[in-house]
């Protein structure tokens, strides 16, 4: 995998400083209809919004950080902050000591993002000149490209497609060249926005190992959003969730999954129905079909509520489980900062 | 908080500048060769100069106008046509706009490279295609209408040197008028009045020399006559040769620059990256 032996000295020395970040802005509002139309055309009506407020973290060399948050809660709008390509309203963003905002070259030059919607490889031309080209305007060693590039597209199983132009591969595909693309430099730090948005789960997988693999070799300091849970569960060694612009929750997976420790999922094959009534006594009925119910009841009682279930007539086997992390996420994401 | 090596930053502009635009010209020639159909477009579609030579050469056949006889409207139009083939300024200003207004702006700004360079890139890979288009045409009217290039290896000089200049303040020009994007998102308007500017303070339309009053001695001083008008005027005799018009194309390169640089910064300040 990929040399970079000055970056593995970086495992655990913060590369990414947010400090009390706050982005706003400026956004047009008008009546709808055409009337509202040629009003807005004399006199335009904008009002403040704000994305992110008073966003602070900061990310080592060596770690994955998961962004998580629904739309529209500031999970891009904190990537751009830290790539530069925004400029903080308020707050500062520090990465390798450098301010992205200012576009430092050098900063440039370690940074690599992937953009799920956004492409950097040039749409007609093959994709290898695609990475000659990235070569040239990040002024790299030819000797060290060709090795660097040679080796990632051996890792994304490449080699079948960099004869092609970009714009005639499938989302995976080409998804595939520009992680390949993004790497090229050996950045030090590296922002993934929905990387596996759209792609099948081959390419998922193969997406996450190069990931995985990548962080290992060169102690990268990488944030990641995603809808996916299965990448922030495969990578992530902390996770953020935003909601409505600010930090609702920062810490490792498992304090995540811990949050909802104080609740427990007791799941009952059936072979007849079982009375509504009985089961509301027993907890919330999370679901309730022909041949299965779902309680959720408070950890304390778990054990008692299994017990209660086995009496039961009409049930056949009774499990005990954590709700789905989903869910803990969607509880977390509908808090108010 | 790690830091980068002083020894990272370090920077070697005219080396990297010029291997910049080597890769990037081949890559962008590369992508213009894809759209074969529209190459041949390309080659043809700039002959306007061509439609005013017939216009003036007709108002000059029954002798000069404002002192230009019709052997220099000749000449100078043809000259005119490499000149304004030559320029940039219309695919630096659209592609510009375009890349803020579709959001592909995002991707080339976290690159360690100005975005300006790629459009210019493109600008000159599409320019490299109509260079065979103009020698065989150029020369072909200036037979067909009588003209003659002629002039002293200083008057060459002055010319080239112009126009060289004068397309980089062009260039400086029209992404700034790109740039409006950035706090227009839609801003062909503002790009169409420098493209319109252009066909008059360029000379396109007729030589600056026929403008009444002061006004032809004031617009042989700005970026447009340098990079359009110049040359022509000096080898057609028009105009003579000095090297004050080359020193006056340099400084408004210098004020461009500083001025774009300038506008670049709160223009970032300003970008909300989004798409469409």
């Amino acid at each position: 995998m990929v040399d970079a032996p000055t970056d593995q000295g970086r495992c655990g020395v913060p590369l990414i400083d947010v400090d009390a970040l706050t982005r706003e802005f400026s956004i047009t509002e008008r009546d709808s209809g055409l009337g509202g139309a040629l009003r807005s055309v004399v006199r335009r009506h904008t009002k403040s919004v704000t994305a992110v407020r008073d966003v602070s973290f900061t990310v080592e060399g060596g770690t994955v950080l998961g962004l998580l948050g629904p739309n529209g809660s500031g999970k891009t709008t904190t990537l751009k902050c830290v790539a530069g390509l925004l400029t903080p309203t308020r707050g500062s963003v520090t990465v390798l000591g450098l301010m992205p905002s200012e576009r430092p070259a050098a900063l440039l030059r370690r940074l690599g993002f992937v953009m799920g919607q956004r492409w950097q490889l040039h749409p007609d031309i093959p994709v290898l000149e695609s990475f000659e080209l990235h070569r040239v305007v990040y002024d790299l060693d030819r000797d060290e490209f060709l090795r660097t590039r040679d080796e990632l597209m051996t890792l994304l199983e490449l080699d079948d497609l960099v004869s092609q132009p970009s714009r005639k591969l499938s989302l995976g595909q080409r998804m595939r060249c520009e992680f390949v693309a993004a790497l090229l430099h050996r950045p030090s730090v590296v922002l993934l926005d929905e990387p596996t948005l759209g792609l099948d789960f081959d390419a998922q997988l193969l997406i996450r190992e190069f990931v995985r693999r990548y962080v290992e070799a060169t102690g990268a300091a990488v944030i990641l959003t995603s809808h996916y849970l299965a990448d922030i569960e495969a990578l992530c060694d902390q996770v953020m969730t935003i909601s409505h612009g600010s930090i609702t929750f920062r810490g490792s997976l498992t304090e995540l999954k811990d949050m909802a420790g104080d609740r427990k999922r007791v799941t009952a094959r059936t072979t007849e129905p079982l009375p509504r009534d009985a089961l509301e006594a027993l907890g919330h009925v999370v679901e309730q079909t022909p041949g299965t119910v779902v309680l959720e009841v408070p950890r304390s009682r778990a054990g008692a509520v299994v017990g209660s279930l086995e009496l039961l007539d009409g049930v056949s086997d009774v499990s005990l489980g954590d709700p789905p992390l989903e869910e803990t996420l969607r509880d977390l994401y509908r808090l108010s900062p | 908080m790690t830091t980068i090596a002083p020894e990272d930053a370090q920077v070697r502009p005219p080396v990297r500048i010029a291997s910049l635009y080597a890769g990037m010209v081949r890559a962008e020639m590369q992508a213009a060769s894809t759209y074969r159909a529209q190459l041949v477009l390309s080659v043809l579609a700039w002959v306007v100069p061509l439609a005013f030579l017939t216009l003036w050469r007709s108002a000059a056949a029954d002798g000069p106008v404002g002192g230009i006889t019709a052997t220099q409207f000749s000449t100078y139009f043809c000259l005119l046509l490499v000149t304004t083939n030559l320029q940039l300024s219309m695919p630096v200003i659209f592609d510009f706009g375009w890349l803020v207004y579709s959001g592909q702006m995002s991707a080339l700004l976290v690159r360690p490279c100005h975005p300006v360079h790629q459009v210019i890139a493109r600008a000159i890979a599409e320019k490299v295609y109509v260079l065979p288009g103009l020698a065989i045409i150029v020369p072909v009217a200036l037979v067909l209408t009588g003209g003659s290039v002629s002039g002293t290896p200083f008057a060459w000089l002055v010319a080239v040197l112009a126009t060289l200049l004068g397309t980089v303040a062009v260039v400086y020009l029209a992404a700034m008028a790109g740039a409006v994007a950035f706090w227009m998102t839609k801003a062909q308007g503002v790009q169409g009045l420098l493209v319109g500017a252009e066909w008059v303070l360029g000379g396109i339309v007729a030589p600056v020399a026929l403008l009444p009053g002061v006004w032809s001695d004031i617009v042989r001083h700005q970026p447009f006559w340098y990079a359009d008008a110049a040359a022509p005027e000096i080898l057609s005799g028009i105009s003579a040769p000095s090297l004050w018009i080359v020193a006056e194309a340099a400084v408004w390169v210098v004020a461009l620059h500083l001025l774009y640089r300038a506008l670049w910064r709160r223009a970032l300040r300003k970008y909300d990256a989004v798409g469409t």
